[in-house]
């Protein structure tokens, strides 16, 4: 399965003070038993790399198939088609347009306007987005809980 | 042209006991903890290199591995019966020319019961059974043809002084004499005689097969995980390759008087990995005498950031330096080996000398030259990836193998992973790095 984090989230699962769910999120990308991976690239990856921890963290996710780095470029071109569409509520075109290089369909967002963009289908194809969030909720719940469990979240 | 390996297949040899196969690369890297099987898989390699190319049965005992006898060998689950009575191994080429043994206990060693050599739907089989029988078992898509050896034919896959082929098809022959025909002469209703198709599929097996492995002084190099300490003078010797790289300083002598062309060559590559590594900026042979024959000394140099500074002996600068010698000498020499099979290649080497060695992996390795590396080393892992995603290197995402050795209840499961353009390691199973995450988790304190 993979995942996106928002940089608006990223201290929720890198920084020191973290509600459960981030907590949550962190343990199932270091488990061993599970096969969650983070994708990173373009310009979200240089907003998550102003955090010290989540970069120290990244290079050995990176090493260790953790974590799944995609071209700045590719992401770049994406993202300037999803602007020239102008249908993103969002300003976030970039965190679309990593989903759509990567395959993956899970995104840790608190942004009401990225949400709604990435559950749609327009914006982003094939498997509908899921939206791992602790806007309503900042402990664990058995949706946070489920949406770690599907196999299914790394698209085409 | 030279086929490299693209896979291994193993089944109850060492802690392997599910039926395995692992995919082989021009770059193949062993990772995973201690005693899970990775040199173990080297030793393999070499086995079925010398099944091939050499007469006689594999020596498992060869240094540097000595795996020891049939029981040590075989896989074992403890208790009665816990032996399993045979094991597998093979492999097969790039073309998917392929090579396979099934060895048994004979003597308290691992002896062939079964060898297949086949491509495409061709299959040569020489088996021994039971009952002591020998057949060799012709079968191709069309038909299958088996012969039985009787006593008195010259054919004996552990005596034999030729390769398996080479050997089989004699005995074929022979048969083929006996039966009346002449040499050369073959019949198409005789339905023991090979076809021409199926011999043209056998002989290109084994060419393929043998031109990779081939003889010396390109014959597999399989290192030693430590290597000869070295000395403050060297008396000339005979330089016959071995594990440990003794021989290396006398090659490196040897080469130096009488081979200047090839002693340029090589003191260049052997300075520019130097200086990449950060080790020396200079290596040269100090001959103690006015002949060939007289004591010398290996001498480093390693330059200042205005000075050249003085020249020191091998045995006076860091262990590093002697420990990646005889590897450096053996890969960047010319018209040296096609195969590498090493392990810890970075011991006692600096992390700056480890990711260097990376790179010189990724620049040797290549259709005609397979490495398969053992390693607990981050540095040169991380710089393959990277040297990939930089395209630094011809070698492409396919062109590497990350085989992951996992151990489970009593066995070992080996994983193959890949690369793909951006340096990122494919297909991990969920366990792989854990140690790594887990320290780094506890590193940034959260």
């Amino acid at each position: 399965m993979c995942a996106i984090i928002d940089a608006n989230v990223r201290d929720q699962v890198f920084g020191d003070s973290r509600p459960k769910a981030g907590e949550y999120l962190f343990d199932q990308l270091n488990s061993d038993k599970k096969n969650l991976k983070l994708v990173v690239g373009g310009k979200l990856l240089t907003e998550l790399s102003k955090s010290r921890a989540f970069n120290t963290w990244l290079q050995t996710a990176l090493l260790f198939g953790r974590a799944q780095s995609f071209s700045d470029q590719e992401v770049e071109v994406v993202t300037k088609e999803l602007q020239e569409l102008d249908a993103c509520r969002s300003n976030d075109a970039h965190v679309l347009a990593l989903a759509r290089v990567s395959g993956a369909r899970l995104l840790f967002t608190n942004d009401q306007d990225l949400m709604d963009d990435f559950r749609d289908p327009k914006l982003v194809e094939g498997i509908r987005g899921k939206v791992y969030t602790t806007r309503l909720h900042e402990h664990v719940t058995s949706s946070h809980r489920n949406l770690l469990r599907r196999p299914d979240l790394c698209g085409t | 042209m030279i086929h490299s390996l693209a896979r291994i297949t193993l089944q109850n040899y060492r802690c392997f006991r599910q039926k395995q196969s692992a995919r082989l690369a021009p770059l193949t890297l062993l990772v995973g903890n201690n005693s899970t099987g990775k040199t173990s898989f080297l030793a393999l390699t070499l086995a079925l290199a010398d099944a091939v190319s050499l007469p006689g049965v594999p020596d498992f005992q060869r240094v540097p591995f000595e795996l020891g006898s049939f029981r040590d060998i075989a896989h074992n689950r403890g208790g009665r019966g816990g032996y399993a009575d045979s094991f597998d191994a093979g492999f097969e080429d790039i073309e998917g020319n392929s090579f396979h043994v099934t060895f048994e206990n004979r003597g308290a060693y691992p002896s062939p019961k079964t060898i297949v050599l086949a491509r495409e739907d061709v299959r040569l089989e020489a088996q021994r059974q039971k009952d002591g029988k020998q057949l060799i078992i012709l079968t191709s898509s069309t038909r299958e043809v088996v012969r039985e050896l009787v006593d008195d034919e010259p054919f004996s896959w552990n005596e034999n002084n030729r390769n398996f082929l080479s050997a089989a098809v004699s005995i074929w022959e022979y048969r083929l004499r006996k039966d009346g025909h002449q040499d050369g002469e073959t019949d198409e209703n005789d339905k023991a005689s090979f076809k021409d198709e199926e011999w043209e599929k056998l002989g290109k097996a084994n060419s393929a097969i043998f031109s990779f492995f081939g003889r010396e002084p390109q014959s597999p190099f399989a290192s030693a995980p430590i290597r000869s300490q070295p000395r403050r003078t060297y008396d000339p010797s005979r330089p016959l390759r071995d594990p440990e790289g003794e021989y290396v300083p006398t090659y490196l002598a040897s080469l130096s008087h009488r081979a200047k062309k090839e002693w340029a060559h090589l003191k260049g590559a052997l300075e520019s990995f130097g200086r990449d590594s950060g080790l020396f900026d200079e290596i040269d042979i100090k001959l103690l005498g006015k002949t060939g024959g007289s004591p010398f000394q290996v001498q480093i140099r390693k330059f200042g950031r205005r000075l050249k500074g003085a020249k020191r002996n091998l045995i006076d600068v860091g262990y590093g330096v002697s420990q990646a010698l005889p590897l450096l000498t053996e890969l960047l020499r010319e018209n040296g080996p096609r195969m590498f099979l090493l392990q810890q290649p970075e011991v006692h080497l600096h992390p700056s000398a480890q990711a260097a060695l990376g790179s010189l992996f990724c620049n040797i390795a290549g259709p005609e030259r397979q490495l398969i590396v053992e390693t607990h080393s981050d540095y040169i892992l991380d710089r393959v990836r990277m040297d990939i995603r930089d395209k630094k290197t011809d070698l492409k995402p396919e062109d590497v193998s990350i085989l992951f050795f996992e151990p489970g209840e009593l066995d070992v499961t080996i994983h193959s992973l890949r690369l793909d353009q951006e340096g990122n390691v494919l297909d991990a199973p969920p366990g792989y790095g854990q140690f790594f995450m887990d320290e780094t988790r506890r590193s940034i304190g959260i």
